[in-house]
């Protein structure tokens, strides 16, 4: 995508991966010490899985449409476990930033 | 052709992508609320400032269905298109919106570059249908 409004785009995906990543640590923290249910999960889930998707950022969106999905049928385990992986995926995308 | 719009939404990072997608370079203006609550006080404060409300399913307090179903059955509202911005795979929600009144809807995720296509398309379609009675 050229142009300006490429550029502008370009940048808020810039800003959403940030903004999004300092989310998701803080988020982590909190899970590790057991403050964040599982309806919590599935809420952010959601929220990616659209956010992500929105902003070019599939893989992110993928991994919270599962996230989402194990959430919403209690299978707490995978949620975890898959949340984990999503925590991994926005920590990268917010390393190739630079 | 520029159109004033109410961008109802309650993720920020999505109104942030629409709302820029919407006016950069384009005649559009583009007003927000976070939750169909927020939407019907706007509305009603202004019922004829707006010529399209682009509105989220998923949202606290009050939800894009039921915001739509108090437009709608409001005489002073009803005349307002109202768009809704749904995921593709939530089929019931799409054909809930139409059975509500519901002028169209735009699933989810839009790509921002083609959305103010979108919307005008849209705004050019329902104005026709109008004029046809």
């Amino acid at each position: 995508m050229s142009g300006q409004m490429g550029d502008i785009l370009r940048q808020l995906a810039r800003e959403y991966i940030v903004e999004t990543a300092e989310f998701i640590e803080q988020m982590a923290k909190k899970l590790e010490f057991g403050e964040v249910d599982l309806e919590e999960i599935q809420k952010v889930a959601h929220k990616l899985k659209g956010s992500g998707a929105t902003y070019g950022f599939d893989k992110i969106s993928e991994i919270a449409a599962e996230v989402e999905a194990a959430a919403k049928s209690g299978r707490e385990k995978e949620a975890k476990k898959l949340f984990a992986e999503l925590v991994e995926i926005i920590r990268m995308e917010r390393e190739n930033l630079g | 052709m520029g159109l004033r719009i109410l961008l109802v939404e309650d993720d920020p990072n999505i109104r942030m992508i629409a709302k820029t997608s919407l006016t950069f370079g384009n005649d559009f203006e583009v007003d927000e609320a976070e939750d169909g609550g927020k939407a019907l006080e706007i509305l009603r404060q202004s019922p004829d400032r707006y010529d399209m409300v682009l509105m989220d399913v998923m949202m606290p307090n009050v939800d894009g269905l039921e915001a739509l179903t108090r437009i709608k059955n409001d005489p002073a509202l009803k005349h307002i298109p109202v768009v809704m911005l749904t995921a593709m795979a939530q089929k019931a929600d799409i054909e809930k919106s139409i059975a509500l009144g519901a002028d169209g809807y735009i699933e989810k995720p839009f790509d921002p570059v083609e959305l103010p296509k979108t919307v005008m398309s849209i705004y050019r379609r329902i104005q026709s249908e109008r004029a046809n009675g």
